[in-house]
């Protein structure tokens, strides 16, 4: 298992390497001379030449990129010379926000969307089933920024019981923003949840399970529920990159100084090394959310202990039941 | 036609879901029929005031008619959704059959584009293509298009892949058709039915993400009255004007539920055994 979990760790060095690539031929693809753009027209003459070397733009792009990687090594992501200060500290000091704001909304991602999905799939025929999956359609066409500005109107202004702007206020300053980011997301769990429970309770162990007196409740939570979650899981590997970076908006609403507001003001200001560095952290987190994943489906199902460490599977941790 | 007139009237989804777009195409059509104002006419001694008998929506900071800005917004989102989902078809489908036909180098440059593509966030990803590219619907159009056919392509290539060894091609190869007639004729049909659901979702999430990236001042540029944009200029007002807020996000809700609703009810008719198939449509480009 641990050489499997070292080879999965191997990925990131070729993840690393085109991302780090791409991000450093933002400098050179850019429109227009990138200093100007950083620090407008009527730059003085001896701060271009500063800024230009200090971008390294007076050496050439393979030499700027193998000076960046060697000090990828040294845990440098460069300087930012929009916020004068180093990459890694600006990333540092946004990065516990965007944690938060990832746990309170997954949270509630799990809390909402998983039992909802599972009594839909339960009562399928029934009013509160359908009642429900009617919900989860409405749910996943309702977008995070809408809904925040909506509950930033309701919880925020005209109620006022809760904050609406910046992280002041400790844990409730990410209660609207984790709703808005895991109200959608729970309508698509509860869909993902419900499919993949519809197909588990078809099984023949479930009928099984059934007749030999089992009480429903008991076979629901034990033997269904366990093999429901794999594609529920699967599918939150693959989100979780998005969890941590794709809060634009939202952050951007409510405020709150974390990555997603960072890359929206990085772009804007045209701050690449700041980009850069994100971009490399995204990746980073994808990988090991992958990985995380793939460990808890070990957990959850032995059979696949093994498919996973014969490397029966892709990247992304797709393919371990082609066909069950 | 009988058909139509069936499934309409058993399937509640795709009913609820035709008559939103039809009630979306009504408005982009009639816009200068319905809206009472010029969408474009500013007042400034009538900013801000909320609605009323001859101003139903209210209007906005410049004083212009909310209802009229949305009405004519819808032009606006539909041309953004079918256009981008025209062209997402064409390259996807184009890419997707020459990697699933052919195979071999071809297949894996395009699927490695394609993976490192859907390697960067695609909100993030769309953000810095718009910045090189500026702001305007072209740009927009294409941007997203260049997030969403990866996507497709694999979801085309998959179907090539399981559809180009079955007997009836063999038949139509061994029967002399060239490989173009082979792929337009007997492998693209076969492959479209499970893409129709898929692609009606699709407009949605496209619609949601021109609001987006409209809001956030990187889409269509003000003062065109796209929805993004109206609830980018409403944002900075909500304590005062909450109409502003709340009109143009229905107008968005409603549409992107209409859309989701019709998409439903279509992956459930072509596939009613497997209804519960998992949509794998993420509403937005963003968490």
């Amino acid at each position: 298992m641990s050489k499997f979990v070292f080879r999965r760790l191997g990925l990131l060095i070729p993840i690393f390497l085109g991302i780090s690539l791409v991000a450093s031929l933002l400098f050179y693809i850019v429109p227009g001379d990138i200093v100007r753009v950083m620090l407008g027209q009527h730059v003085d003459p001896l701060t271009y030449a500063n800024v230009r070397r200090a971008l390294g733009l007076d050496i050439s792009f393979w030499q700027n990129f193998l000076g960046f990687m060697h000090s990828i090594i040294r845990g440098d992501l460069g300087y930012s010379y929009i916020q004068q200060r180093p990459v890694t500290q600006i990333i540092l000091e946004a990065l516990p926000v965007t944690v938060k704001l990832t746990v309170v909304s997954l949270c509630i991602t799990v809390i909402v969307g998983i039992p909802a999905g599972i009594i839909a799939a339960v009562r399928d025929r029934q009013f509160s089933g359908r009642l429900i999956n009617f919900t989860a359609v409405a749910g996943i066409s309702l977008p995070s920024f809408l809904l925040a500005l909506f509950l930033q109107l309701i919880f925020g202004i005209s109620l006022g019981w809760l904050p609406v702007s910046g992280p002041g206020r400790g844990l409730l300053s990410y209660i609207l923003p984790g709703l808005a980011i895991g109200l959608p997301l729970a309508a698509f769990y509860a869909k993902v949840a419900r499919a993949s429970m519809q197909e588990v309770l078809t099984r023949e162990y479930i009928v099984f399970a059934l007749s030999r007196g089992l009480p429903f409740s008991r076979v629901i939570i034990n033997h269904g529920l366990r093999n429901a979650l794999v594609p529920v899981l699967t599918q939150m590997g693959m989100d979780f990159g998005m969890f941590m970076t794709g809060a634009v908006l939202t952050e951007t609403i409510f405020n709150l100084p974390g990555m997603g507001r960072l890359v929206y003001s990085s772009i804007n200001v045209r701050d690449f090394p700041v980009l850069r560095g994100i971009l490399l952290l995204f990746a980073l987190v994808v990988v090991l959310a992958n990985l995380l994943v793939d460990l808890i489906y070990t957990k959850l199902d032995p059979r696949m202990a093994a498919a996973i460490v014969r490397e029966e599977t892709d990247v992304a941790g797709q393919t371990y039941f082609k066909d069950k | 036609m009988l058909l139509v007139k069936h499934i309409l009237k058993t399937n509640k989804s795709v009913f609820w879901g035709v008559t939103v777009i039809a009630l979306l195409l009504a408005a982009s059509l009639l816009a200068p029929l319905i809206s009472p104002a010029d969408p474009l006419a500013q007042n400034l001694r009538a900013s801000l005031n909320p609605p009323d008998g001859s101003r139903v929506f209210g209007t906005d900071s410049l004083g212009r008619d909310v209802f009229s800005r949305i009405v004519y917004g819808s032009r606006i989102s539909l041309i953004v959704g079918v256009s981008v989902l025209t062209l997402t078809m064409l390259v996807g489908t184009i890419l997707g059959t020459a990697a699933g036909y052919f195979g071999g180098i071809l297949d894996s440059v395009i699927m490695r584009v394609s993976d490192v593509l859907m390697s960067f966030p695609p909100l993030v990803l769309a953000m810095i293509v718009m910045v090189f590219t500026g702001p305007g619907v072209v740009n927009l159009v294409g941007v997203l298009v260049i997030i969403r056919w990866p996507q497709f392509a694999r979801l085309i290539r998959g179907q090539v892949i399981s559809t180009k060894n079955m007997t009836f091609v063999d038949a139509a190869r061994i029967a002399g058709t060239p490989p173009a007639g082979i792929v337009l004729k007997h492998i693209l049909p076969n492959c479209f039915l499970p893409v129709i659901a898929y692609a009606t979702m699709s407009i949605g999430a496209i619609i949601v993400d021109e609001t987006a990236l409209s809001f956030l001042g990187l889409g269509i540029q003000p003062p065109d009255p796209s929805w993004g944009v109206m609830l980018a200029d409403a944002k900075n007002y909500i304590s005062v004007a909450p109409w502003l807020v709340v009109f143009p996000g229905l107008a968005i809700m409603i549409t992107v539920f209409g859309f989701n609703l019709l998409g439903d009810g279509v992956g459930y008719l072509l596939n009613p055994k497997q209804n519960n198939r998992i949509e794998v449509i993420h509403g937005d480009i963003e968490g």
